[in-house]
């Protein structure tokens, strides 16, 4: 279980998010919706230690944390891969900081590349690739991090519709193979609702909660059902009053 | 083919000169000893190749040490004032003191300090090449993008595993932008040492020549300093095109 108990953070007096908690089940796939600037990005900054927290404890499998950063992988919007280095070293970074038998690592980043349909693009560098291509290595990347807990954070936003919609089938992959705990941010609702089994609508800041959707385990889902159709609704009023408030 | 193009370009721009140059020498009166024509300097430069090649040789020498000894020390001082705030702040009114002397105002202190021989133009030359070289890795290193290394900190990368992979590729293409600067300005630390006191060097020959009139052998020394200067840059560029290969 990782929960977040009263997480507090004011930046000049001004408070950005306000006894803030949040409890996930270990291998689920939370996602959190909410207005821009609401505060999303710095309660992530706040997990990975990037920045200090004023206020809140932090658990993780019973036990309390500083941060997530030696236990969460993280992944932006930004590909952030290393342009000077080529697909197959760029998922190898992280182990490259890490003493384990280089001999496994390769198997596994193959067998990776293989399975995210990067299999002949290994030896490229990244600006040979597309963006969709980038973006899958720097999910193999973050796989490559061998963390339980994995934070995204718009991961898919620039990209176009198409390799969005095959991508989101491979997020799947990180609750169903990998067994990760997920705690994504998005502003696409369709997104929230084809991978979340939590969804979080938050507030304006100080930020909170406004409503905790809980889905049903089944997916891939049918987004053109009215279940979902009704539910996509629901969260854009939500998510306009918030606006509005 | 715009590489082709360009070069095409200033070459046809640079014959264009030499030929007016060498009409003018021709039809114009000028005696050589005012001006010689560039097919003049051209044999001289033939006919006299031994001469120049001998002198050559020592600025040639004096700028490549300068070079390597203003990049050993060029690029831990960078490094030092990146990681250390503090030595950045003591270093940079130094820095951009020295860049306010001019180069001709020490260049006799040097030679009384370091004497007539090789060292004294050696550390000219470092002198001019170091400040490009400082200014733009510092600059290189502190442009590291922050969401690169807030992932290299997830990644729980040491600071030299981080140098390694991250801060040191980044401001490659910076620190070989000073560099080129710095090679094609490092004749000038050279040739004004040994124009205040040497034995041999191309500045040198370039004084003596001077007060016997032989103008002709002035030009052709600074034709061998221009081949010296664009060979050195032609290097450095081959050098930038390999290294950061992954730009292509």
């Amino acid at each position: 279980m990782l929960s977040l108990d009263h997480i507090g953070k004011s930046y000049n007096g001004q408070p950005i998010i306000n006894h803030f908690n949040l409890n996930m089940k270990r291998g689920s796939f939370t996602v959190l919706i909410g207005p821009s600037g609401c505060g999303k990005t710095t309660l992530f900054d706040l997990l990975t230690g990037t920045i200090d927290r004023d206020e809140g404890v932090i658990t993780w499998l019973g036990e309390s944390l500083p941060h997530l950063g030696k236990a969460a992988a993280y992944m932006q919007q930004k590909d952030l891969l290393l342009p000077w280095l080529t697909l197959n070293e760029n998922a190898l970074l992280p182990r490259a900081f890490a003493k384990q038998n280089s001999c496994d690592i390769q198997k596994k980043v193959k067998e990776l590349f293989k399975r995210f349909g990067l299999e002949n693009f290994d030896s490229y560098f990244p600006r040979a690739v597309s963006g969709g291509m980038r973006q899958r290595c720097a999910l193999i990347r973050t796989l490559m991090f061998e963390r339980e807990i994995v934070l995204l954070d718009e991961p898919l936003s620039a990209l176009d519709a198409i390799t969005r919609k095959s991508l989101q089938t491979l997020l799947l992959t990180l609750q169903n193979d990998f067994h990760k705990t997920v705690l994504m941010i998005t502003h696409d609702i369709d997104e929230a609702l084809f991978l979340a089994d939590t969804i979080i609508v938050l507030t304006q800041p100080p930020m909170n909660i406004r409503e905790t959707i809980t889905l049903s385990s089944k997916k891939p889902r049918d987004l053109n059902s009215g279940k979902y159709i009704a539910l996509k609704k629901k969260i854009l009023l939500e998510l306009e009053e918030e606006m509005k408030s | 083919m715009k590489f082709m193009k360009r070069s095409a370009l200033s070459l046809g721009f640079l014959t264009f000169l030499i030929l007016i140059w060498e009409l003018v020498c021709r039809y114009g009166d000028i005696p050589p000893f005012i001006l010689p024509a560039p097919s003049r300097v051209l044999y001289v430069a033939i006919q006299q190749a031994p001469l120049l090649t001998y002198h050559a040789v020592m600025t040639g020498a004096e700028i490549l040490l300068g070079i390597i000894f203003s990049v050993a020390i060029a690029i831990p001082l960078a490094i030092m004032m990146f990681v250390f705030p503090s030595v950045e702040q003591a270093f940079s009114p130094i820095l951009v003191a020295s860049q306010a002397i001019p180069v001709f105002a020490l260049a006799p202190l040097l030679v009384v300090w370091f004497g007539y021989g090789i060292w004294s133009k050696v550390f000219m030359a470092a002198l001019i090449i170091f400040f490009p070289i400082v200014v733009n890795l510092l600059e290189g290193l502190k442009s590291c993008d922050e969401d690169y290394r807030k992932l290299f900190t997830l990644m729980g990368a040491p600071f030299l595993k981080t140098f390694q992979y991250l801060y040191w590729p980044w401001a490659l293409p910076y620190f070989l932008a000073g560099l080129k600067v710095g090679v094609s300005v490092a004749t000038i630390g050279a040739v004004i040492g040994e124009w205040v006191g040497a034995q041999r060097g191309l500045g040198y020959l370039m004084i003596q020549s001077n007060a016997r009139l032989r103008v002709d052998l002035v030009f052709a020394s600074i034709l061998w300093l221009t081949v010296i200067g664009v060979s050195l840059w032609i290097i450095v560029g081959a050098i930038e095109k390999k290294a950061l290969a992954w730009k292509k």
